[in-house]
């Protein structure tokens, strides 16, 4: 699909397709590069899913908790995802733990989220704070990774946002032109933007139509990532639960924030504060100081937070 | 050679005055370099009132970076600390990644991703 919006805008042609249970999108520059780019953003999407998928029997993550217990020499993908995520927990205090997989599959995501919607409303189980990511060792030297025996770990959020960015880096250079890449949202852009640069969407929801948006913002370089309580959500007996868990409680964040968007050098580096600040709730605002990135906060009454340099404008 | 030795004359009053304000002015210059070092020192130390540590154990919740806020409607915004805010940590500049307004047609939206 080639979209033509305005004589003044820049034509960009957008491909998007399912994959790793959200809508992957890439936009480029020149019509004539997007087929090669959708073929590289699906290349580097079934690598990513093959190394790090909790839902995949024949995933190396797989192997990993298998394994539980002894070190395993993993791919390169899946150490660069195990290093990224464990690097988003230190920083954050380990607001963003890789190691709730038991708590998120204790809640009900124990399988890709159309399947988790299409059965009934599973029964509550016991939930508990996670083992934490301190007890996740990596070995650069020999690519290996070892986990606590009963540890599961659930890469989500920081390995969906390194492969927006590494799929846009690869692609911009593949095609030798700026690309643009969204995965359920998360947004990571490569190579030369387009006059005025990319331009964004906010709103609850990634799937809201462009004319729906809360806000348009643009982006030269980096990244864009959002994070929500309101999607990605299903019901655990007679209460509604979401994807972000806190590694406190292994539960559930009781939503204070409904969305988070913010940028950063890259969307790695964007996701890990929308994240977090969903973690930390009512204590974001004081947390984002030890932060460089621009941030919009979309609290439960709806009042909108900026900050570092997040435009506050009325919405379009 | 000792003040008590100099003779009482204008000129020599003219050069007491001049060495008195040499010596206030001085005297004023030092006590506010020595202020600013302590409000440095306290802005550090003092939770919420200047940490600029990265990552959450660094943090001070409560404190707050550059904080802005609108109504959800979007139809006016104002500068404000949200509540609780102890303090400016310094961090008030845009960040180097920040956004800008845009009027074109966005080619893809960020929000929760349901599917």
């Amino acid at each position: 699909m080639t979209c033509t919006t305005d004589t003044h805008e820049p034509v960009l042609a957008t491909r998007s397709f399912r994959a790793i249970g959200t809508t992957a999108t890439v936009v480029v520059q020149d019509p004539a590069a997007a087929d090669s780019a959708e073929r590289m953003l699906a290349a580097e999407l079934e690598a990513l899913d093959l190394a790090c998928s909790r839902f995949r029997e024949d995933s190396q993550l797989q192997v990993v908790h298998a394994n539980a217990g002894s070190s395993v020499e993993v791919g390169e993908l899946l150490f660069e995802a195990l290093r990224v995520a464990l690097d988003a927990a230190e920083r954050t205090g380990g607001a963003v733990d890789p190691t709730i997989g038991n708590a998120i599959a204790a809640l009900g995501y124990d399988a890709d989220l159309d399947e988790v919607h299409a059965r009934p409303p599973a029964p509550p189980q016991a939930l508990g704070a996670v083992a934490g990511y301190m007890h996740v060792q990596l070995n650069p030297r020999t690519r290996t990774v070892r986990i606590p025996r009963g540890v599961r770990l659930d890469l989500g959020s920081t390995a969906k946002a390194l492969a927006a960015d590494r799929a846009a880096a690869r692609i911009a250079d593949g095609i030798d032109g700026g690309a643009l890449v969204s995965l359920g949202g998360d947004v990571a852009v490569a190579g030369p933007p387009p006059a005025g640069g990319w331009a964004v969407g906010i709103a609850r929801e990634s799937s809201t139509p462009a004319g729906l948006v809360d806000q348009v913002v643009a982006i030269m370089h980096g990244g864009l990532a959002s994070s929500a309580t309101a999607v990605r959500a299903w019901k655990v007996g007679d209460r509604q639960v979401h994807h972000i868990v806190d590694p406190r409680t292994g539960d559930s964040v009781a939503p204070y924030w409904v969305l988070v968007s913010a940028t950063g050098t890259s969307c790695v580096e964007a996701n890990i504060v929308t994240t977090a600040s969903i973690v930390w709730g009512e204590q974001a605002l004081g947390r984002l100081a030890g932060f460089d990135q621009s941030v919009r906060l979309v609290r439960f009454d709806g009042k909108v937070f900026s900050v570092n340099g997040w435009p506050l404008e009325p919405t379009t | 050679m000792s003040p008590i030795d100099q003779p009482n004359t204008p000129e020599n009053r003219d050069k007491a005055r001049s060495r008195l304000r040499t010596l206030t002015r001085g005297a004023i210059f030092a006590a506010t370099g020595a202020t600013v070092v302590i409000g440095v020192v306290v802005s550090r130390d003092h939770p919420g009132a200047g940490s600029t540590g990265k990552g959450a154990g660094a943090t001070t919740p409560g404190s707050s970076g550059s904080v802005s806020t609108s109504t959800g409607s979007g139809s006016s915004s104002s500068s404000s600390s949200n509540t609780g805010s102890t303090g400016n940590t310094g961090n008030t500049g845009s960040s180097s990644s920040s956004p800008s307004i845009s009027q074109s047609t966005p080619t893809v939206t960020s929000g929760g991703s349901s599917r």
